[in-house]
C-alpha cells in the first residue's frame, strides 16, 4: 500500500515536471517561428505614370533666385526654363530652373528654402520627362513607375533603391513666397549695414588644394595624410618625412610607425591614439594601438603645433579655414546625401553661410574629389567629431 | 521521499529562471521585429567596407540577414545618445556596419560587434534628417563574420563613385 502511494506521488511528480516543461518550451517558441515576424510589404504602384512637364512661367520665384544668388555672392544670372519637381511620393514640392543654360537651380515651394544649385552643371534637357527630387544630389528623370534616371550621376535606378528619406516635405513648415522675400529683404539690408556695403554673406576657403588622394587606406588615414601633406607645402617640410609624401608613401608611413591603425576610428583616437587593430598571424592574435597625430608632431619635432580633437562646431572649422588650416570632420553619408560613404571621414577646404545663416561646407571626400558641397548644420553632425592641427 | 521534493523544487526553479531568460530573449526579439518593421519593407542592406560598399537587394538574402540578427538577440539593453558618444568613422575588420534600408525612404544603422559601442547590436533608426531613436541588443555571440559572408556576396560598389 505504501509502495502504491508512493508510486502514486511520484507520478504527481512527473506530471508537474512535464507541465513546467511544456510551459517552458511555450516561453522559447519566438514570434518568428508563430508568423509574427518582420513583415515584407512590397508597394511599387504608389507613383502616377502621368508625365508632367512645366505649366507655368514661376516669374516671380525665378526674380526671387536671381536675387538669392547675387545676395550669396554669385553674381548676376539668368534663372530660366522653369520645371515642376516632384517628391517620390508624387508630391509637387517646387521647381527646377537652368541657370544660364549653364547650371541648375532647385528651389522648394512648400517653403522657398533653395535646395541645391550648380553653376556648372545644368541636369536637365528637352528628353526629360517628370522630374523627382529625393535629397542632395539625388535628382531624377523618371523613366516608369520603376525605373528612374538619376541625372547626377547619369545611371538607371530602381524604385528600391532610391533613398528618400532626407527631406520629409510632409513636416516641412509652410511658408509663402512673399514671407521668404520679406525676411529674405529684412536679412538683406541688415547685412548690407552690417558689412558696410559689402557682400551679404560669409566665405572661406585655404589658400591652397588640398591633395585629391584616394588609396585603400581607411578614411582616416587618408584624412590624416591629406592634412600633413597639405601643410607640408604650405606651412613646413617637417609636416612629411623626406621619402614619405606622396600619396600611399604618406599613408603607409602613418600606419608603419603605428600613428594610426587602418581601421575606423574617432577623433579622439586619431588625436590621443587608443584605436585597435587586429590581425591573425596563423593562430597568433597581433593587436596594434595607434599613438595619435600628437605623438606624430612630437616625433617630427613640431613642438608649436598640437592636434586637437572635438565634437562638430562651424563655428571652430571657420575659425580654422581662415587660419588656412584643413579640419577633418566624421561624417554619416545617408545624412549629406552620400549613401555609399557610411560613417566617413572627410577633410574640410572651406565654408559659406547664406544671408539667412544657411550653413556650406567645401570638403575632400577622401575619394580624390575636392569642391563637393555639403550641407554644414550641426543636426547632420550629431555623434561625430572632428581634429586638426594647430 | 524528501529527495524527491528536493529535486522537485531544484527543478521548478531552473524552470522559473529558464522562463525568465526566456521572457528577456522574447521581449529582445519582439523590439526587433518592431524596430524592422518600422521600415515596411526592407529594400536594400549596405554594408561599409574600408573602400568598398557590399550592398544587397534581394529579398532571400535580406531575411537570411533579418532572421540571423533576430535569431543571435539575447536580450535588451537600454540606450542612449550619450552612451554611444562619438562614433567612429571608417569600417573594422572584426566588426561590421550595415544600413537597412526601407521602401519609405527611413533607414537603420546597425553596428554589430563594435568594441566602442556600448552593446553587442547598436541601431540607430532615423526617421528623417532630424530625429534618431537608439536600441541596443545583447547578443549569443559574434556574428559579424556570419554577417560579412552573407554580405560579401552582394554588389560591390567603390564608396567614392
Amino acid at each position: 500500500m505504501i509502495k502504491m502511494q508512493r508510486i502514486e506521488k511520484m507520478l504527481y511528480g512527473v506530471v508537474i515536471a512535464m507541465i513546467l516543461g511544456v510551459l517552458f518550451i511555450a516561453t522559447k517558441l519566438d514570434t518568428y517561428a508563430m508568423g509574427n515576424g518582420i513583415s515584407v510589404k512590397g508597394d511599387n504602384n504608389r507613383f502616377n505614370p502621368r508625365v508632367d512637364l512645366a505649366v507655368n512661367d514661376f516669374k516671380l520665384e525665378a526674380e526671387y533666385v536671381e536675387e538669392w544668388l547675387r545676395a550669396n555672392g554669385y553674381g548676376q544670372h539668368n534663372v530660366v526654363n522653369p520645371r515642376k519637381v516632384y517628391s517620390v511620393n508624387d508630391k509637387y514640392i517646387g521647381i527646377y530652373y537652368d541657370i544660364d543654360n549653364d547650371g541648375y537651380v532647385i528651389l522648394n515651394t512648400i517653403n522657398y528654402d533653395i535646395m541645391e544649385f550648380s553653376l556648372e552643371t545644368r541636369l536637365v534637357d528637352r528628353s526629360t520627362r517628370k522630374l523627382v527630387y529625393a535629397g542632395p544630389l539625388s535628382v531624377f528623370d523618371k523613366i516608369d513607375d520603376c525605373r528612374y534616371y538619376l541625372l547626377n550621376a547619369k545611371e538607371t535606378v530602381l524604385l528600391q533603391n532610391i533613398d528618400s528619406g532626407f527631406v520629409d516635405f510632409d513636416k516641412m513648415a509652410k511658408k509663402s513666397l512673399s514671407q521668404k522675400m520679406y525676411i529674405f529683404d529684412k536679412e538683406k539690408s541688415k547685412y548690407n549695414v552690417m558689412a558696410n556695403g559689402g557682400n551679404p554673406y560669409e566665405t572661406g576657403s585655404l589658400k591652397k588644394s588640398l591633395a585629391p588622394w584616394d588609396t585603400e587606406y581607411a578614411c582616416m588615414v587618408d584624412s590624416a595624410a591629406i592634412i600633413l601633406r597639405y601643410l607640408y607645402l604650405n606651412v613646413s617640410s617637417s609636416f612629411l618625412p623626406s621619402g614619405y609624401t606622396t600619396m600611399r608613401n604618406a599613408q603607409k608611413y602613418l600606419c608603419d610607425y603605428r600613428y594610426m591603425v587602418n581601421v575606423g576610428m574617432t577623433s579622439g583616437q586619431a588625436v590621443n591614439g587608443g584605436a585597435v587593430y587586429r590581425r591573425y598571424h596563423d593562430s597568433f592574435l597581433e593587436e596594434i594601438v595607434n599613438t595619435g597625430m600628437n605623438q606624430y608632431l612630437k616625433d617630427r619635432g613640431l613642438r608649436n603645433w598640437s592636434a586637437t580633437n572635438s565634437s562638430y562646431s562651424f563655428n571652430t572649422i571657420k575659425t580654422q579655414i581662415n587660419a588656412d588650416r584643413p579640419v577633418e570632420i566624421g561624417l554619416n553619408g545617408d545624412n549629406v546625401g552620400h549613401p555609399n560613404w557610411g560613417d566617413h571621414a572627410v577633410v574640410v577646404h572651406g565654408y559659406m553661410i547664406g544671408y539667412a545663416g544657411d550653413k556650406f561646407l567645401y570638403i575632400n571626400d577622401t575619394f580624390g574629389h575636392n569642391g563637393i558641397i555639403i550641407n554644414g548644420d550641426a543636426y547632420l553632425y550629431t555623434s561625430y567629431g572632428m581634429w586638426y592641427i594647430h | 521521499m524528501k529527495k524527491l521534493i528536493t529535486l522537485m523544487l531544484l527543478f521548478l526553479i531552473v524552470m522559473l529562471i529558464g522562463c525568465n531568460s526566456g521572457e528577456k530573449n522574447k521581449e529582445a526579439r519582439n523590439s526587433v521585429t518592431v524596430l524592422f518593421e518600422k521600415l515596411e519593407n526592407i529594400a536594400m542592406v549596405k554594408e561599409m567596407g574600408t573602400d568598398l560598399v557590399y550592398v544587397i537587394a534581394d529579398q532571400e538574402r535580406i531575411e537570411e540577414i533579418k532572421k540571423l540578427i533576430y535569431d543571435s538577440v539575447e536580450s535588451l539593453k537600454l540606450i542612449t545618445e550619450d552612451d554611444i558618444g562619438e562614433i567612429p568613422v571608417g569600417a573594422f575588420n572584426d566588426a561590421s556596419l550595415l544600413t537597412l534600408y526601407g521602401d519609405s525612404g527611413m533607414w537603420i544603422d546597425v553596428y554589430i560587434n563594435y568594441e566602442s559601442m556600448p552593446a553587442d547590436l547598436v541601431c540607430i533608426y532615423h526617421s528623417s534628417a532630424y530625429s534618431r531613436e537608439y536600441y541596443g541588443y545583447n547578443l549569443n555571440g559574434p556574428i559579424y563574420q556570419e554577417i560579412n559572408r552573407i554580405m560579401h556576396t552582394g554588389e560591390r560598389k567603390r564608396m567614392g563613385d
